[in-house]
């Protein structure tokens, strides 16, 4: 019996290209099995073929809860399904509202029967066919002579019926998988001098960097995990896992080693080491990258741009990928949404700059995380209020300017409307108030530093 | 005295002297920027901010100062190089830099959580020599950081833009220029501008710190909200007088 997980996934981070996205869950897979692919509809779920696997993560559940962490650790959320066969994961993902469902073996009737027509990936057409017919459940339709269903609703019907249950195999196709980047040592003894480790990590870093080099390719990201000692011999192997990522793709050593440096030197090792991985999670063509350079725009880092990588890098090493970001402005007249911060490391490539510099209203330099809302009313029916109060203190408005009216977000369901005032207190200082124009509440929401 | 003498000259060589004397300018390699404000830079020893030097805004909220450090972070980054923002409360707003001439691909935004990183990265940044300016805004330095800030700024030939609340003013500093920064109420100069839509502030620029006869020195200037150009009063006043 063949035992298949999908897993469905969705980036927190929207500007992420989608192969990007892939490849990073690809990785991740390829740590679980050996046949890792995709589910070609719409939808592009993960699929892992885990027949004979599960008992070397501790069973199913121990296994799911794990790949479901690394996921998340890479910033997506996802649910998972692991049944008999790819069509009734695939399915029970899709319809069954839950972050993990697993199927005991043969028992896919009981999980397929109640679910809707539209878990058998099936085209539009066929569905409306279905429907007409009044059949909505795949219980209903399994229920039918099945000789019949081909002549009737062409032939796909009868095989996603079948590749569901388990009557017509439908083999995983596994992605070919990226070039592997990664070098491995195990310790004859466990270590716990910090020197000796080290030794050892920048041992493993010189044979990635040979690959990579070898292979004309550059690292974007790199992960490092050190296995600790067990605390009893019975209890699955403690590890630290240390990553970064790079401004650039580079296949050069010393640089790797510094960045990695940077995280090991401030990370804490509980208990000896018994081994280390070093292993290159997106890595890019160092060729292309050179090409597409050819094309960007001159005025980015003209000024010693091995110096800005460097900078970004040792930044992002340390205080993470998402610390360290490069700014867009969007076309959008919400405020607080007219800009978009990218990371400046472990990116495929380097994404379009927005030009529009000039005709930008007024933004005071410091703009609140959230408005505040102002128990202030409004001494003039289209003025701002007389005074408010603000982290401690109390200001009395003596002249404003406006309104601004800002009307926004409709099309994401969260419409928005807002008239801004600047207006100076009498001490002199500049704020950025709105009036909400759905009840009249007043919200400081900038302040001219 | 030189050959070719003539008193700009002179002066120059003057100030040159006066700052080895003062112990200033070990390095010597920091070019001299204007600040975007031409009366700030007369009365500024080298005539402007120096490159590989640490700046220091103290002032009250909302009176301007980060804007008149922005404006001086965009005279440097016009020649090349980026604005590192460190900006770990997560309220920096962009468009307020772009607005101001940055280009946004020249800024560099750094989100750190604690202070000691947030510490860390000006450090880095102002190290960096693809970095022309970093701004920040640290609360309370201890004296070992902000010597370290100081030669990593000569050593990156950074202009380092520290704001900082008016009650630093009595810590110890390692900056080369301190200058404290006022709003003034726009009541007292409306009858500049009869327009009711103007806009423009009216700050008072006060010099801590810094070499030279001209500390203790202060002047008032407009600032154009639209052109962002900071205007003396007095010579308004006569201008308008006239």
């Amino acid at each position: 019996m063949k035992r298949i997980a999908c897993v469905a996934w969705k980036s927190s981070d929207a500007s992420l290209p989608g192969d990007v996205c892939e490849s990073l869950l690809l990785a991740c897979g390829q740590r679980f099995s050996p046949l890792v692919g995709f589910e070609p509809s719409e939808e592009r779920s993960l699929l892992l073929d885990l027949t004979g696997l599960a008992h070397l993560f501790g069973g199913e559940p121990a296994l799911a809860s794990q790949l479901l962490g690394e996921i998340r650790g890479l910033g997506f959320t996802s649910r998972m399904a692991i049944t008999d066969t790819v069509g009734a994961a695939w399915a029970a993902v899709q319809f069954r509202n839950a972050e993990c469902v697993i199927v005991p073996p043969g028992e896919l009737r009981p999980l397929l029967f109640p679910l809707p027509v539209e878990a058998l990936r099936l085209p539009e057409e066929t569905l409306h066919w279905l429907h007409e017919l009044g059949l909505f459940q795949v219980g209903q339709v399994e229920s039918l002579p099945h000789a019949e269903l081909p002549s009737r609703f062409g032939p796909i019907l009868l095989t996603r019926l079948d590749q569901a249950f388990g009557r017509l195999d439908e083999p995983v196709q596994a992605c070919p998988p990226p070039p592997q980047f990664e070098a491995r040592w195990l310790a004859d003894y466990p270590l716990t001098s910090p020197e000796r480790i080290d030794a050892e990590l920048e041992r493993l870093v010189h044979r990635v960097a040979g690959l990579l080099k070898h292979c004309g390719r550059g690292a974007l990201r790199v992960e490092c995990r050190l296995n600790l000692e067990r605390p009893r011999s019975d209890s699955p192997t403690p590890s630290i896992t240390l990553g970064f990522g790079l401004f650039r793709p580079t296949a050069d050593a010393m640089r790797l080693l510094e960045l990695l440096r940077l995280q090991f030197e401030r990370a804490r090792i509980p208990s000896p080491v018994t081994g280390a991985s070093v292993v290159v999670t997106l890595s890019e063509s160092l060729e292309t990258r050179h090409q597409a350079t050819l094309f960007e725009s001159g005025d980015e880092d003209q000024r010693e741009p091995q110096h800005i990588a460097s900078l970004a890098e040792r930044l992002s090493s340390r205080l993470g990928r998402d610390a360290v970001v490069g700014v867009r402005l969007r076309p959008e007249a919400q405020p607080e949404l007219a800009w978009h911060y990218d990371p400046l490391v472990g990116d495929r490539r380097r994404r379009r700059i927005s030009k529009k510099n000039e005709d930008l209203p007024p933004r005071p330099v410091r703009m609140l995380q959230r408005p505040v809302l102002l128990s202030a009313t409004a001494v003039a029916p289209d003025g701002p209020p007389g005074r408010f109060h603000f982290a401690g203190r109390d200001h009395t408005i003596v002249r404003h300017w406006g309104p601004e009216r800002i009307e926004a977000g409709w099309w994401r369901g969260q419409p928005v409307g807002r008239d801004y005032f600047q207006v100076e207190t009498r001490t002199g200082g500049r704020y950025w108030l709105f009036r909400r124009l759905r009840d009249g509440k007043w919200f400081l929401h900038g302040i001219f530093e | 005295m030189h050959k070719h003498s003539s008193p700009a000259r002179d002066l120059a060589e003057l100030r040159r002297r006066i700052a080895r004397l003062e112990g200033r300018s070990r390095s010597g390699r920091g070019e001299a920027v204007s600040s975007g404000c031409e009366a700030l830079d007369h009365l500024l020893p080298e005539g402007g901010f120096r490159r590989g030097t640490l700046i220091e805004w103290l002032s009250a909220e909302a009176a301007g100062a980060a804007t008149l450090a922005l404006i001086a972070a965009q005279r440097v980054c016009q020649q090349g190089g980026k604005l590192v923002v460190l900006d770990p409360r997560r309220e920096f707003c962009p468009p307020a830099a772009v607005r101001l001439g940055i280009r946004s691909e020249q800024l560099l935004v750094v989100h750190a959580e604690t202070t000691r990183d947030n510490h860390w990265a000006i450090d880095q940044a102002l190290r960096s020599s693809a970095v022309a300016a970093v701004l920040a805004w640290p609360r309370k330095i201890d004296d070992r950081t902000f010597r370290r800030w100081q030669l990593a700024a000569e050593s990156g030939g950074t202009l380092g833009l520290l704001l900082r609340p008016e009650t630093a003013r009595s810590e110890a500093s390692w900056s080369d220029v301190r200058l404290a920064v006022e709003s003034l109420p726009l009541a007292g100069y409306a009858w500049l501008h009869p327009t009711p839509g103007n806009s423009n502030r009216f700050l008072r620029i006060r010099l801590l710190r810094c070499g030279g006869s001209t500390q203790g020195r202060s002047l008032e200037v407009e600032l154009d909200d639209e052109t962002h150009r900071l205007c003396r009063l007095e010579k308004q006043r006569r201008q308008l007088a006239r």
